[in-house]
């Protein structure tokens, strides 16, 4: 299976003009940015998982980015479902407060979705449940 | 057939025949019951209850000589107290009236008054203590609340016999000793030294005669309190008459209360710990302030008014914990200087401003130590989550956050900017949000002008503070330095994280409160800012109505020299003032004149004529009846004179035509209305109904189409202006859009009598731009009136739509005068006195003003008196225009624009810049030239406009000195007319840096974000070139293509954030990106 992707991969850099489309499968689908900001400091301590399971933590202010650990694909994959959930795709939540809790959901590098909320308000049962499931990780 | 047009001599005014209610008069809605603006309740109508038929209810159980007292009473009449001493007399009186409930020994003569209060709902609470020859009757105490339509008794009375006997045969020493034989001390007999007696004010044994119920029956006997150490307090009952003991008991059984003791606090300084003692336990409860409600609280796991510390044990509030003790000393420092500083924050609050707590009535303040995020990882933050002030312990950057004054202070703001102004926590509500949180914490710890500089880890910040008031950016240079802020608006950041940058843009404000502090000083600076939160800040304030709220605020306490500084220090930081006079600079436009005939319609009040309304015509005087029909109001005409509008008696809406033939049509056959109005353009008709229903109905003819807009008082400040009752004056603006109304008010005097007055607003019932209803958004002509007075019947002029003119009445002087005056200036000017409304009409040209007035022979006149050039003062005098008529409208049948037209921008400025940039402008191009260090990515720009239009950039509308844009590319400024038609003009800014922001670009992706090896970029034209920088703006690396780049190799990167500058055919875009370790 790995040769035959070389072999496509080189094949598709050997035919040379040929779109990026074509590496998309090879490339990170989803991402969850995930963290709280404000508070008496306004910093943002923000965690980003990626679609390979690699576990970030961004440091406050100076944004230095640390691998702290990398997920199993099962637990992954679990998250990734909770995300892009129907339930979730229709969720709007945008109720920020002087510390606000957010999730942010991406998609080929793209926004999807977003939720924020004030620390201390309980959010949607869906987002409470992603949000555990986000801060259990590490 | 009426008489022409006379012109007499100067009126005369007459005696006034009517009350104080001069603008109820003309309501029917006034003629109603007088609870006429409640609607009824079935069975509780006045009229169905009558007095001495209150329905009462009590619960009777007789035991032995006490009877339990369990009273209500249906109060009929409305009650109106003015003070406790008052409810006390009115509650003796209905004690006097019900005794016989009671029970048949009950009297009113053994009562006394203990307490009389009335709480915040205005609701009167009297306590009577049962006194018997002088003696208190232990236990007889009785309650009597007076609630809204009901009076509560409650409680219990002794019946004494008649000659019980109040003569002791017992000593007090005999008693005494008695009572120390009887008692068993747990701690034993130990004398009180000095010191003790000084703190607990007790000397020796007190004792009171009084009369108990023991065994069912009244005894005389002495109550007797016996302190045998510091600790124990006992009571010892002795019959006075045979020594018998009666009872005794420990008093303070477990000697709960508060206490005071030390601890160390996280700064190594020993402070005062107030805390409270339950069983053997000591807990951060400190129930010294006289907020403290010890009979709502259950302690110690509910203090009420209170300031409490909790330990939420490292969890993110999963669980809170008491902080506790073995002793009145406390070994936790976190604990001590979280509890210490909300003791020092309550304190400031209540010194200096009266401030009973957070909530303003004694709330209990809580501080929670220990907070850690979801994961239990220790926090480098505090929070204000609503309820509580959160302290994490830091981590990287910070000490345990509990430790500073001005994090507590911040904090605790928060809570005070939730329970006033409660500002929105986004842009730049949000920003004066957290500007106040630091300018109070500030002020608190107001040593200095920094924030977190007493918890901030050595090393992290170049100055050592989390944020600085004085030096806002804080030793950085830009954004991209950690604690920088903007200080000017010229630096003010727009993007989108930080809710709009809340903590990143209060750096304006708060270095313009430093400005303001440092001209008047702290004192008066805390002062203003104080009011200006409290009183003139609402939740979607922005910079500009900071800067209104602080300057009005400073001219009501300390006049116009400081206000004159706060001004100063709001220009300093970017954040100007409106211009001096009209709307936008000079630029007032009138309407054009209507250019057809001049003629008045006016209601023929002579009984030996049976039309009602006629018209005149002005040049020849000629008139013509034009119907008989009764009408409730002055009739409402459209601004081209084709017909009128009006409802008949019979509370129908009719039209009648203007045009000579007198056709009168029925608009609404539905006999409910009031009221009614038809827009200059006669696309809408407003009307309002018979009922109370605070609303005014508007009626759109092209939607055929009815929409009901709620009438309510729009709180500027935090100024109660009462409720609205209803409206009754209609009257739309040239525009079709608004209806300026007058309305009736009530304020609910707690405790004392409701006030009723009449003001004038405007509501914004159609929005041009949708072509659709708009949000009926209120705002008042005047935000407060002066004690006594009314105004309402407001009219605009006939050409200037920021001039009107409006009756007003002050009831206390019985003085009416019809006034006119300028929205934009807010000038007045009175332009008749007289003695009645005066139901006020511009004429075509604005020059001439009809009213109602009354001639010398008391007989109602429609007056005429010419105005000056301002058109809100008189230029000569009155004259009767037609005699025995009333409520004259004048009006021309021509046609003429009710829109404007006018769309230009005649000024444009970058006025933030030092010295400032003017731009020129050549036909729709505006261009200018920045200094080389500007970064024009961010620049903010003053412009004047046409009057009436709006600005737009895309669609994002425009303040002048307000909006930042991003020049790098040429900016295009949309004029939109008042009418809809538009012009753009083209603003180019050449010179500057451009700084490297994030500029959106739909269309186009970056990704994966954050990236590895590689980042791939996607957009649907070629992308020429890639330069990626670091955030401090260093070229890092470079890519161009004759074709199009797809991806970027990132290998020789370090992880960090990065900014990709993307060129295409198109423009150029920035976009951000993390590249990972």
């Amino acid at each position: 299976m790995k040769a035959r992707i070389l072999i496509v991969i080189v094949a598709i850099f050997a035919s040379g003009g040929c779109k990026h489309i074509a590496f998309r499968k090879y490339i990170q689908k989803y991402s969850l940015s995930f963290g709280h900001s404000g508070g008496f400091t306004g910093a943002t301590n923000e965690h980003i998982l990626t679609g390979r399971g690699s576990l970030y933590h961004i440091k406050e202010f100076s944004k230095d980015t640390s691998l702290l650990k990398t997920i199993g694909k099962k637990e992954l994959k679990h998250i990734f479902k909770m995300a892009d959930s129907k339930a979730l795709k229709k969720l709007e939540l945008n109720n920020p407060g002087n510390l606000t809790q957010f999730i942010r959901f991406y998609r080929n590098g793209q926004l999807v979705n977003s939720w924020q909320w004030a620390e201390g308000s309980e959010p949607p049962v869906e987002i409470r449940e992603l949000h555990a499931s986000l801060h259990k990780l590490y | 057939m009426k008489t022409k047009l006379l012109l007499t001599i100067i009126l005369l005014a007459t005696c006034s025949l009517y009350s104080q209610n001069a603008f109820d008069k003309r309501s029917s809605k006034t003629h109603g019951p007088k609870t006429e603006f409640l609607k009824s309740i079935p069975g509780r109508d006045g009229s169905k209850l009558a007095q001495g038929n209150a329905h009462t209810s009590k619960l009777e159980l007789k035991t032995g000589a006490s009877t339990p007292i369990n009273l209500r009473h249906t109060e009929n009449k409305r009650r109106s107290i003015a003070n406790p001493g008052h409810a006390a007399e009115q509650a003796m009186d209905h004690l006097q009236q019900v005794g016989k409930e009671i029970c048949p020994g009950f009297d009113v003569g053994q009562l006394k008054v203990f307490e009389s209060v009335i709480d915040e709902q205005g609701i009167s609470h009297v306590k009577f203590q049962q006194m018997y020859n002088g003696l208190e009757v232990y236990g007889a105490e009785v309650f009597v609340h007076m609630l809204p339509g009901e009076t509560y008794t409650h409680g219990s009375w002794i019946g004494i016999p008649s000659g019980f006997d109040v003569m002791p045969r017992i000593g007090l020493e005999a008693a005494i000793n008695t009572s120390v034989n009887v008692i068993h001390p747990e701690l034993g007999f130990k004398p009180l030294t000095h010191v003790e007696k000084n703190i607990l004010m007790y000397d020796q044994p007190e004792m009171t005669l009084m009369i108990v119920l023991h065994d069912q029956s009244p005894v005389l006997c002495y109550d007797i309190t016996i302190r045998p150490n510091f600790l124990e307090r006992w009571k010892v009952r002795i019959n006075a008459l045979t020594g018998e003991v009666l009872e005794s008991y420990n008093y303070t059984c477990h000697i709960d209360g508060p206490k005071i003791g030390t601890g160390t606090d996280l700064n190594g300084i020993s402070r005062t710990v107030h805390s409270y003692q339950a069983g053997s336990s000591f807990y951060l409860i400190d129930a010294s302030r006289n907020m403290f409600d010890p009979g709502a609280s259950s302690l110690p796991d509910d203090p009420k008014g209170a300031i409490w510390t909790i330990d939420a044990g490292n969890t993110s509030g999963t669980s809170f914990n008491q902080v506790v003790s073995g002793s009145e000393n406390f070994n936790n420092p976190k604990g001590v200087s979280a509890q210490y500083n909300a003791g020092i924050a309550f304190e400031y609050y209540r010194n200096t401003f009266g401030r009973n707590s957070i909530n303003g009535v004694g709330g209990t303040i809580i501080s929670v130590i220990n907070i850690s995020d979801q994961s239990g990882v220790a926090m480098d933050n505090a929070y204000w989550n609503g309820t509580f002030m959160a302290y994490g312990n830091g981590k990287s950057l910070f000490k345990p956050l509990a430790g500073s004054l001005d994090v507590g202070g911040h904090e605790m703001t928060h809570g005070v900017v939730e329970k006033t102004a409660n500002l929105e926590y986004k842009k730049q509500s949000g920003a004066i949000n957290e500007s106040m949180a630091d300018i109070f914490g500030c002020m608190m710890d107001r040593d200095d002008w920094k924030l977190g500089e007493d918890i901030m880890k050595p090393g992290v910040s170049i100055t050592g503070a989390l944020r600085d008031m004085q030096d806002p950016h804080n030793g950085g240079a830009s954004l991209s330095d950690k604690f920088y802020q903007p200080r000017h608006m010229t630096e003010y950041y727009t993007g989108l994280q930080d809710n709009g940058g809340v903590h990143i843009n209060s750096g304006i404000p708060n270095h313009a409160f430093y400005l303001f502090a440092t001209a008047v000083g702290k004192d008066k600076a805390e002062q203003v800012y104080y009011k200006a939160l409290t009183v003139y800040l609402t939740k979607t304030s922005e910079f500009k109505d900071l800067r209104l709220a602080v300057i009005q605020a400073s001219t009501d306490i300390y006049g116009s020299a400081v206000s004159a500084q706060a001004a100063t220090a709001f220009d300093a930081v970017g954040i100007y003032g409106p211009p001096a006079a009209g709307p936008i600079g000079n630029n007032v436009a009138d309407l054009t004149v209507n250019p057809g005939l001049d003629f008045v319609l006016y209601y023929d009040t002579d009984p030996n004529v049976s039309f009602t309304l006629t018209k005149a015509t002005i040049s020849s005087g000629s008139t013509q009846g034009q119907i008989t029909r009764l009408i409730k109001r002055k009739p409402s005409v459209v601004d081209d004179g084709e017909y009128c509008v009006y409802v008949g008696n019979d509370g129908r809406i009719y039209s009648l035509l203007l045009d000579g033939s007198r056709t009168e049509s029925v608009m609404s056959s539905q006999t409910i209305w009031e009221n009614v109005a038809i827009s200059k353009d006669g696309k809408r008709l407003a009307a309002i109904t018979t009922d109370v229903d605070t609303s005014i109905y508007v009626y759109d003819f092209t939607k055929a189409q009815w929409q009901q807009f709620k009438l309510y008082n729009p709180t500027y400040s935090g100024v109660n202006s009462g409720g609205v009752l209803y409206a009754d004056a209609l009257e739309w603006d040239h525009t079709g859009t608004r209806i300026m109304y007058d309305a009736r008010n009530i304020i609910n005097n707690n405790g004392g009598s409701d006030y009723l007055y009449w003001d004038v607003g405007i509501m914004q019932v159609w929005d041009l731009e949708i072509n659709d209803w708009s949000n009926g958004k209120i705002e008042k002509v005047f935000t407060s009136l002066p004690e006594n007075t009314s105004i309402g019947n407001a009219v605009f002029s006939q050409r200037s739509p920021y001039i009107i003119a409006f009756d007003y009445v002050n009831v206390e002087t019985d003085e009416y005068m019809v006034v006119g005056h300028n929205l934009n200036t807010t000038v007045s000017g009175t332009i008749f006195s007289g003695e009645d409304l005066g139901f006020p009409c511009y004429s075509k040209n604005d020059d001439i003003l009809l009213f109602n007035a009354f001639n010398t022979f008391s007989e109602e006149v429609v007056a005429r008196i010419p105005l000056a050039s301002d058109k809100i003062n008189k230029s000569g005098s009155a004259t009767v225009l037609v005699d025995l008529a009333k409520w004259g409208v004048w009006y021309a049948n021509g046609t003429r624009p009710l829109l404007f037209s006018n769309k230009d921008i005649t000024s444009f400025a970058f006025q933030g810049l030092d010295p400032p940039v003017s731009a020129t402008i050549s036909g729709t191009n505006i261009t200018c030239t920045v200094p080389s260090n500007i970064d024009i990515t961010t620049l903010v720009a003053s412009f004047i406009h046409s009057p009436y239009s709006k600005v737009r950039v895309g669609s994002v509308v425009q303040t002048s000195g307000v909006n930042s844009n991003n020049f790098s590319t040429t900016v295009v400024y949309t004029v939109v007319a008042q009418d809809g038609s538009t012009k753009n003009y083209n603003v180019t800014v050449t010179g500057g840096v451009v700084s490297l922001e994030e500029i959106a670009s739909s269309g186009l992706s970056l990704y994966p974000n954050p990236a590895g090896m590689e980042i791939f970029i996607e957009y649907d034209k070629p992308v020429k070139s890639v330069v990626i920088y670091s955030v401090s703006g260093k070229l890092i690396m470079e890519q161009k293509s004759d074709m199009d780049i797809e991806y970027i190799d990132l290998q020789i990167l370090d992880g960090g954030l990065y900014f990709a500058v993307i060129c295409t055919a198109e423009g150029t875009y920035i976009r951000r990106f993390t590249k990972l370790d």
